[in-house]
Parts: structure tokens; sequence; C-alpha cells
């Protein structure tokens, strides 16, 4: 539909706001149009914060009572409790797709979880899962001890496609990555590899 | 030269790039301590140290260049988006925290004449658009978006932010936790979405 253009009138009105909005802003900087909206309510800790371009947004909260630390997302307008039936949950990720993945820590083992489609589901277990990314096309990394028995002081990054349960194992034991992993929309995976730490038991493969 | 892998009792390190079902090491066995960041188009953005200095090196399609030098600069919170923009914080010649833009070999302060804290994560999506927290001039926290050479600013009155854990989309939306009170005991989520001006300038006037 094409808009009305603005009158003399309307126009001076404007003027006028944009001399009242730009009033007490530090020098440098001018105002932006923006509106801004408190989306929770808690008492407790909030932390890994994510945003897609959907507009969710993720995040984690701590433990308060008898309530577990949980994941939530906010979507559409409202906020959800992703990981209601899970107890320590941690680190959520929110793809653009609105997939989001998280780590869930139990006493026998640590798992990932996936949320896809409003459901979710067991994605991986895993003796140690840290560094989860999710890119734009479901495709799942982390840096884990996947193969049971594996020592602690050795981890791969596996690759995972969101639906399958297939493992792809991109680095062998004796790559650690160091606590940085990236991985973009084509697959592309990069990381820092440390070279101190020995022969690893091998397993390059599932 | 001080940095991570440097010495004997340090592990040399490598940066990996996994691509087309292989792995590469695009670095020699050095000092690369991370972050280690990754485009769209394959851009491989890291932090190492050579002989002279710590850096920040940008890996594409096989050649390396160094983006920004000086570790006494403070080099810290890169972020890169599809184009190949790379913004970054580091210490300005008078010691203030400045947000940097580095694009096809040049590099803009783009909060020039702002102040900034320490621990600043700036953001940058892929429009270009650029978003970091800085003091105002009543030495309060603020949230600001650098876009097209200029700098606006998000937020107004009191703000504290935890973890200075800004989010931008491509939508230009700016999520982040925090405080809008001194007093409040938590931080709590926030979500900041562009307005076209009329609206907004209604929204100034009924705030």
């Amino acid at each position: 539909m094409k808009r009305k253009p603005l009158g003399c009138f309307s126009m001076l009105i404007l003027a006028f706001l944009q001399l009242i909005a730009a009033f007490g802003l530090p020098a440098g900087a001018e105002a932006a149009a923006y509106a801004v909206r408190q989306i929770t309510n808690e008492t407790e800790a909030l932390s890994n914060l994510g945003l897609n371009n959907l507009g969710q947004i993720i995040w984690h909260r701590d433990a308060s009572g008898t309530s577990p630390e949980a994941i939530f997302l906010y979507a559409d307008g409202a906020s959800r409790w992703l990981s209601q039936t899970d107890t320590g949950a941690r680190f959520p990720v929110l793809n653009n797709l609105g997939q989001a993945v998280y780590r869930r820590y139990t006493f026998s083992d640590d798992q990932v979880w996936l949320y896809n489609n409003n459901a979710l589901s067991l994605a991986a277990l895993d003796q140690d899962p840290t560094l989860l990314r999710l890119n734009n096309t479901g495709r799942l990394i982390w840096a884990g001890r996947p193969v049971v028995g594996t020592p602690t002081t050795y981890k791969c990054i596996v690759a995972n496609e969101v639906g399958t349960v297939k493992l792809t194992f991109i680095t062998d034991g004796n790559t650690y990555d160091s606590g940085y992993l990236a991985l973009n929309d084509k697959g592309e995976i990069a990381w820092v590899r440390e070279f101190s730490l020995g022969s690893p038991p091998g397993h390059l493969s599932l | 030269m001080p940095g991570c892998g440097s010495s004997a009792w340090e592990a040399p390190r490598a940066i990996c790039l996994y691509s087309g079902g292989a792995t590469q090491e695009i670095t020699a066995r050095g000092n690369f301590c991370g972050p280690v960041l990754l485009n769209n188009q394959g851009k491989v953005l890291y932090f190492g140290f050579n002989e002279l200095d710590g850096n920040f090196y940008l890996y594409d399609a096989g050649s390396t260049s160094i983006i920004a030098t000086g570790t006494n600069q403070g080099l810290v919170n890169p972020t890169i988006n599809d184009l190949g923009q790379i913004v970054y914080a580091a210490y300005d010649n008078t010691g203030y925290p400045q947000v940097f833009l580095y694009y096809q070999g040049f590099t803009t302060n783009i909060s020039q004449s702002l102040k900034l804290g320490n621990n600043n994560y700036p953001q940058i999506n892929n429009r270009g658009q650029v978003a970091w927290v800085h003091y105002d001039d009543d030495m309060r926290w603020q949230i600001v978006l650098y876009e097209g050479g200029k700098v606006g600013q998000v937020t107004s009155g009191y703000w504290s932010f935890d973890g200075w854990t800004l989010r931008l989309n491509d939508r230009g939306q700016i999520a982040w936790i925090g405080k809008r009170q001194a007093s409040a005991a938590t931080g709590q989520v926030f979500l900041a979405s562009p307005v076209d001006s009329s609206s907004f300038y209604l929204l100034l006037l009924l705030d």
C-alpha cells in the first residue's frame, strides 16, 4: 500500500521529536530506534544466552531449591521450559532453524539433548561432551569421549547430524582442541590442536 | 616472546581446518592460543604470537594475513561475519578500550569519542551492524549500535550487564542479560528490537 507523504506540520512535529530524542545523549552517539522488552522475571542467575535470526532466545537458569537448573526458550512471544523433564541441563545452543541442543549431566553419563520441531530427543551419549556447536543446517559437533573407557585426557571432535545417530570422528584422541572449536554452515570445522598429549587410544570411526 | 606454546614447557599448537572431508594444519606448529572463529565463507580468524608480537590472523583460501597486532594493545574478543568484516576490542593511544572494525585491509576505530569499560564483547552481524556496551557521559553502561558510520544508543537510564553477553542477530535485534535497577538482585533477559522511527518517537513520549 502506498504511504501518504508527510505534511509540513507532521514533518515539523517529527523534527521536534527528533530533537527531544537526541537531547541528553553522550557526545558521539545518537538515539537508535529500539523498543526494549523484558523477557524473564527470575530469581536465579541466568547465563549462556543465545539469539537466532527468528528472534528466538535461549538461556540457562541456575538451580533453585527443588527446581533444577534448566534451559528456557523464548519463541513467538512466550517462554517455555525446554528441559522440563531433565536435571542438570547446561550449555544450550540455538540455530536459525529454531533447533537447540544442550548438555545434561546425570550420575551415570552425560547426554546431549536436541530440541527440534517442538520435541525433545536424545542426540548422543558421551562421557564428557563440551563445546557444543550447532550450525544452521542442523549439523552438531562437540569435543567429547563417546567411546566408553577413553582416558579422561583424550577428547575427539565428533560430528552428528540432527535426526540421526551416526557419529563421525573428525579427530582422533590426540587432537584435543584446547578449548576452541568453530563450525560453519558448510560443515567446515576449525580448532586449535595441541601436540603434547602423547599417544591416544585410536578410534577414527564407529 | 611470551605466549602459549612458546616455551619448552608449553605444548606447541597449530590451527586445524576440517573441510571437504579432510583435515589440514593451516599454520606451523607454534604459539596459537585461540580464539578460533570460522565464517560461512571458510575464512578462519585466530590469535597467535610470532617472533615480534601477538596478532589476529586471517586465513582465507590458502593465504594468511595479519589484521591486527600488538599484545600491549589488549587485542581481545574478535568476531567475524560472512562478509569478512571483523570487529574486536583493543586499547587506543589514550588507554581506553575501543572497538575496531577491519574490512578488506582497512581498520577503523568505530567507537571513537565514546568511553568503554573493560570486558567488551562487540558483536557484528551479517548486515555490518555492530553492538557493544560503553559508558555514557553519566558513567552509566549503555548498549550502542554502529551502522553505516554512525553510532546510536539503544538503551538509556540505569543498566548493568551480566557477563557482557550481548547477542546481535541479522535482523538487528539485540539480546542480553542485565539489570534495569541497581537494587535488582538478579539479571533478567532483555530483547531490543528495531522499530520504525515514527513508532520509536511515540515510544519515547510514552516512556
